[in-house]
This record gives structure tokens, C-alpha cells and sequence, in this order.
């Protein structure tokens, strides 16, 4: 009978002790420093219209991504992981986020453009883009290296058109390299981390929710 | 159930041990500096300048017949030992080298020489007992010391001073007319960065050097090298920053000065495979 007793204790007191320290654990996880040096404010062509500045999204959350729409794979894998975290948000935590798509072709991307592509994956996503200086600025801001890889014929527009008409005139595609970071933002604007495709969902809610 | 509450307990000592610095990785800058001084002024025949008022041993066991003459010492590892209230007490490992007592000889026996330093609050010394004192069976080229370790003295000196936010002590080790470039303001003068640092209101602020290397330069020692600096904001919040930072360093008669201080924001480490993708 004690040893039961004692069993039972025993049990009752591990699984406190692994619910505190559980708990302790993921808070500390949780936590998002603060990362100086890097981001500022800034004000780009909306795909909503208008022009927006970052400060507009004072008390939310930001996560930000540098891409483009004719990018094949890292931007669309990127964005959709957003989304899918997106979606698993409750409606009033979701209220507290924006998501921040900064297009750096400039030379194609337009805000009408980049609200068709972002609608795929949420409407509430809101792509910005506008001259390549004020692009460059941004980047240079934050630490967001990109390069143009100019004549490259891969681009998805170019492998369309090549399986549609072989006997087509060629076109001259390229592809950007840049950065896959999504960056993340507290309601200060101030650079608090990154997220990653492969940044688990249930880490990415952890880490925005520890922000709001 | 012994599973569970040994992952219980790990768990949570884990997350107590587990700070945003790792406590036990901290170099102390302050207790460095004074142990470099120690050996520069040592081997400039001036051991008298860090001596505390109440020393007690200083054996000076590598010296032969245990008197102080010209010597290198080639400082290999500081560690800590104790602390009390009265100050701490360090093992410092050294390659000692005795200067040749005829003139032109530069080849010489090195010392490996292992010395217990205690010193006070003030980071003079109040004894040196040495503990280990192997000679070398080779010979090698002698190679003062006293440069090196007084531009080391000064760049722990400086990082403490940052730290501490001791603006005489910083002023006090620029040279004249010395070049400044802080990360924030290019423009801001030493005195108005300090101003700007004190207005942060940060507490635990931490500067680890990492990737340092310093090059001997005609009549100077340029050191570069980052600064990971982290710091608690005045809203309880973690700052953390990456600074890369180069500085000129002269020894005048008046030690070591500094000519230039230029930092530059480096952008956060993250994973090398995120970083550019097409």
C-alpha cells in the first residue's frame, strides 16, 4: 500500500517538475533579443496602394521577406510557410501581424503585380516595392544582400514559353540571389530575429507570440 | 517514471544555467589588463609602478638567482582561482625568456613558468609565487615582450572602460589628436559617445572580443577584432550586436595610447545556408 503511495507521489512530482520545467524552458526559448545595427525605418509603394512606411505598423508585429514573384522556389516555399502559420493564428493574433513581402525586381514587380501573387497566400499580405534606389536603401538597411543574375535563361517565364513554342524567339530570363530570411520584427520596429523555411511552425507562433 | 523526473529536473536546470551569455566563457577584461601591466612593467625593470602597498611575496623565481634583470614574458593563459573581498588571486602560465647577459646573443633558453598572482581591488600586485619553472632543452630567438603585452593591457583596458563606462579611464588611454568612429554617429566625438552609451541606460552591458589579430605596423600595433556585445536595455530587454572594430595602438613613454578606434555595425550571424539563395 505505502509503495503505491510513494509510486504515486513519485509520478505527481515528475510530471510537475517536467510541466515547470517545461515551462521555464520554453520561455527562455521564447525570448528574441534585440539584434542592433540592422533595420529602420522606411516607406515603399504598397500593393495596396498608396505608399506605406514601416513605422505604420507601430504595436505589430512584423515579418518581412525580400523576393520577387518570378522567384521559382525559396519565395513561394517562404511564403507559403507564413501562410500555413499563419492560418494556424486565432483571428485577434493574426490582427497583430503584418507581413511584409519587399519585392527587389523592380524592374518587373509592380504593386498590382504583387497583390495577385500575395492574394495566393493571404490576402492580408502586403507586398511593397518601388525604385531600385529606394529598393537598395532598404536592403542596405537591412543587411538583405541581393544580386541580379543578369541573362540567366531560367527564369519561369522563359521555361513556359520554351515548352509552349520550341520555335519561339529566345528571351533573355534571369534570377536574383538574395537573401532567405524572414525577418521578424517587434512593435518598435526594431530587428528581434529570423525565421526560416525550415523554422518550425510551433517555433515561429512561440517566437511572435513571446513579441506581442 | 525516473525518465520523467530526471527530464524534469534537467529541463529546469537547464534553463536556469542556460543564460543569454554563458557566464562560465566571460573573460574578465578589468583583471587582464592588470595582469598584462604586471608582466609589461616587470619586464621593463618598473615592477615597483604595480606593486600594492602591503605585497607580500613576490618571489621572482624565474630570474636567475632570483633577481629581476631583463626578461620577455610571453603571457600564454590567465585564470582565475579565487575571489574574495580583498581581490583575486590568478594562475598565469607564461614563456619566459631571460635576456642574454652578452651583448649580441639572441638566442636564449626559454622558461615555461607557472606563478600565482594575487592581487588587490585595485588590481595591484600583492604577491607572485611561482609554481612552476621548467627550462626549455632548445634554444629560440628572444623576443621582447613588453609591447605586446602593454597593447594588450590597453585593448582590455579600453573594453573594460566600455563596459564600465568609466570615461576617465577611457579618455585617458587616447592619444593625442587620436581618430574616433563610433557605430552610431560617425561625427560623435569620444566624449559625446560616452554621453550617448550613458543615455542608453543599458546595465550588464558585455563586450567579448572575438577573431582578434593584431599586426605590428611601423612604430604601431593595428588590432582588429568584433565586439559581441550584449547589454540590458532600461526596459529589462536583451540587446545583442556585432562590431567590428579596428584600432592603432602606440607605446609612448606615457604606455600604451590609442591613435584609433573605428567601429562598423556588422549584420547579425545567422545560417550560412539562409543567406543567399536564388
Amino acid at each position: 500500500m505505502t509503495r503505491v503511495i510513494q509510486g504515486k507521489f513519485h509520478l505527481a512530482l515528475s510530471l510537475c517538475l517536467l510541466l515547470i520545467g517545461s515551462l521555464v524552458s520554453g520561455a527562455s526559448m521564447a525570448n528574441m533579443p534585440i539584434l542592433k545595427g540592422i533595420g529602420g525605418d522606411f516607406s515603399l509603394r504598397s500593393s495596396k496602394g498608396g505608399e506605406v512606411r514601416l513605422s505604420d505598423f507601430s504595436d505589430k508585429v512584423v515579418m518581412m521577406f525580400f523576393g520577387y514573384t518570378n522567384c521559382a522556389d525559396i519565395c513561394p516555399t517562404t511564403m507559403a510557410h507564413i501562410s500555413q502559420l499563419m492560418h494556424q493564428l486565432p483571428a485577434e493574433t493574426r490582427a497583430r501581424i503584418q507581413v511584409l513581402f519587399i519585392s527587389i525586381d523592380s524592374d518587373y514587380d509592380t504593386p498590382k503585380h504583387l497583390n495577385k501573387y500575395l492574394s495566393y497566400f493571404d490576402p492580408s499580405f502586403i507586398g511593397l516595392v518601388d525604385e531600385r534606389e529606394k529598393i537598395d536603401e532598404v536592403a542596405a538597411l537591412f543587411k538583405a544582400d541581393y544580386t541580379k543574375l543578369a541573362e540567366e535563361k531560367v527564369t519561369t517565364e522563359y521555361k513556359k514559353l520554351s515548352l509552349e513554342d520550341s520555335d519561339a524567339p529566345k528571351r533573355q530570363g534571369y534570377l536574383y540571389s538574395h537573401t532567405a530570411k524572414i525577418f521578424v520584427l517587434d512593435g518598435k520596429q526594431r530587428v528581434r530575429g529570423f525565421f526560416y523555411t525550415g523554422t518550425p511552425i510551433d517555433e515561429m507562433r512561440q517566437q511572435i507570440e513571446s513579441l506581442l | 517514471m525516473q525518465r520523467l523526473l530526471l527530464m524534469g529536473l534537467l529541463l529546469m536546470l537547464g534553463s536556469v544555467l542556460m543564460s543569454p551569455r554563458t557566464q562560465a566563457a566571460e573573460v574578465d577584461y578589468g583583471l587582464e589588463a592588470n595582469v598584462y601591466l604586471w608582466y609589461a612593467n616587470l619586464d621593463m625593470g618598473q615592477a615597483d609602478k604595480r606593486l600594492a602597498p602591503q605585497s607580500d611575496l613576490v618571489d621572482y623565481a624565474e630570474y636567475a638567482g632570483s633577481l629581476p634583470s631583463q626578461g620577455a614574458h610571453h603571457l600564454m593563459s590567465i585564470t582565475p582561482i579565487a575571489r574574495s573581498q580583498e581581490g583575486v588571486e590568478v594562475e598565469v602560465e607564461t614563456e619566459f625568456q631571460l635576456a642574454s647577459p652578452n651583448d649580441g646573443e639572441t638566442e636564449v633558453r626559454g622558461q615555461y613558468v607557472v606563478q600565482r598572482l594575487s592581487l588587490d581591488n585595485q588590481g595591484l600586485v600583492r604577491s607572485s609565487v611561482t609554481l612552476v619553472n621548467e627550462y626549455d632543452d632548445f634554444t629560440s630567438r628572444y623576443r621582447p615582450a613588453v609591447e605586446i603585452n602593454l597593447v594588450r593591457a590597453a585593448l582590455y583596458d579600453w573594453t573594460e572602460s566600455l563596459d564600465k563606462l568609466d570615461d576617465n579611464r577611457l579618455l585617458s588611454l587616447l592619444g593625442k589628436d587620436a581618430g574616433f568612429i563610433g557605430q552610431e554617429d560617425p561625427a560623435q566625438s569620444p566624449s559625446q559617445y560616452l554621453a550617448y552609451l550613458h543615455s542608453l541606460n543599458h546595465s550588464d552591458s558585455r563586450r567579448a572580443i572575438k577573431n582578434y589579430s593584431l599586426t605590428p605596423e611601423a612604430g604601431q600595433y593595428r588590432l582588429s577584432f568584433e565586439y559581441q556585445w550584449t547589454a540590458i536595455n532600461s526596459d529589462g530587454e536583451i540587446e545583442l550586436a556585432r562590431v567590428g572594430v579596428t584600432m592603432l595602438i602606440a607605446v609612448t613613454p606615457e604606455g600604451a595610447k590609442v591613435l584609433l578606434y573605428r567601429a562598423e555595425y556588422l549584420p547579425p550571424v545567422t545560417d550560412l545556408g539562409a543567406e543567399v539563395r536564388c
